[in-house]
């Protein structure tokens, strides 16, 4: 109630904010409180596409052309050199890895940039029992005459499945995460749209499920 | 419009100079597992064993060379840290092109192992 020195105002209104403007400018800046873009970061509302993994078979879609062409041109090299069971079992690996890799791709670009689970899934699934394994047994198999080139090849082709596998586990995990945190979040929001009548019902009877209810109250 | 136009560009580059990139890798690769006639060609045609070896180190010690300064150029690139820089992409599109082109002809027609070191040094 006494009124104090300290009470009085000392400088003008003009003078406060253009000092508080000048100080806002020069000390806020940096740090981004967290409630900034706080819808960005709700759960459910992230974006989970993983880049490693889009990268990774961006550059093995457009490698592929090359790997296949590598490994026709050395199996018609080496092919009078070759065992026929190593014949048969190349030119069916070839085959099989060939028209399972377009599959593969296609699935995981689908997966990944739509953020859908079963793709996504398929790509993985595709990624370890068909590829690594052929891929393994081409580059690490002697009796299959490995040429320089096709070590070389091999690697390359070996490095990005690696890639995509690990991230592609990342992505799954992810993806699977904020599917279930959306749905459960949902099931919430659901709650406040049922009519007066039904919440009586809910709350008396534990047991009953929640309906989605596609259509306004009538 | 012009950044519209310079993205669509940009789109071809990067699969371009990643090609270009593992193509040379590839061709590094080939090039260690295949000493062995590239060093014959380049020493007397009678030789010793000391020579053999001391040719072979020195070839040894550049690929590695080259391979290291490779997987320096890969990282920049796939961090992103290069990757939109339109002019050194075409810098290093045209460098490796041109270190690929020579590394064929090197190990096609069996060239000499000490020009490698000129490769080397202009292309990189």
């Amino acid at each position: 109630m006494s009124s104090s020195i300290l009470d009085t105002q000392i400088l003008s209104p003009n003078v406060r904010n253009t000092l508080t403007s000048i100080s806002n400018r020069i000390f806020s800046p940096s740090e981004a409180s967290k409630y900034d873009n706080l819808k960005n970061v709700l759960p459910g509302n992230t974006v989970s596409t993983n880049l490693p993994l889009q990268m990774a078979m961006y550059f093995n879609a457009f490698f592929f052309p090359w790997w296949i062409i590598s490994i026709c041109v050395m199996l018609t090299i080496k092919y009078t050199y070759l065992d026929p069971t190593y014949r048969v079992i190349l030119i069916a690996i070839l085959v099989i890895f060939s028209l399972v890799e377009g599959i593969r791709l296609f699935l995981g670009f689908v997966g990944n940039l739509q953020e859908k689970v079963p793709e996504l899934f398929g790509f993985l699934l595709l990624t370890i029992v068909p590829q690594v394994p052929f891929l393994l047994f081409l580059l690490l198999n002697e009796f299959t005459i490995i040429l320089p080139l096709e070590r070389a090849v091999h690697i390359v082709q070996a490095v990005l499945l690696l890639i995509e596998l690990i991230s592609g586990s990342v992505a799954a995990k992810a993806i699977t995460r904020q599917q279930a945190t959306k749905f459960h979040l949902q099931q919430f929001v659901d709650l406040e749209h049922l009519p007066s009548d039904n919440v009586q019902e809910v709350y008396a009877n534990p047991g009953a499920t929640l309906l989605r209810r596609q259509n306004p109250r009538a | 419009m012009a950044i519209i136009g310079k993205m669509r560009v940009t789109q071809s580059l990067v699969p371009a100079r990643f090609l270009v990139l593992i193509a040379h890798l590839v061709i590094v690769i080939t090039m260690f597992w295949s000493l062995d006639l590239n060093l014959i060609s380049c020493l007397p045609p009678s030789y010793t064993t000391a020579q053999y070896n001391e040719k072979q180190t020195l070839l040894i010690i550049l690929l590695s060379i080259t391979l290291a300064m490779f997987l320096i150029e890969l990282c920049g690139f796939v961090s992103g840290f290069s990757m939109f820089n339109q002019s050194q992409s075409l810098l290093s599109i045209a460098a490796h092109a041109g270190a690929c082109v020579s590394l064929s002809f090197y190990l096609f027609d069996s060239w000499d192992c000490t020009l490698y070191a000129y490769i080397f040094g202009f292309c990189r």
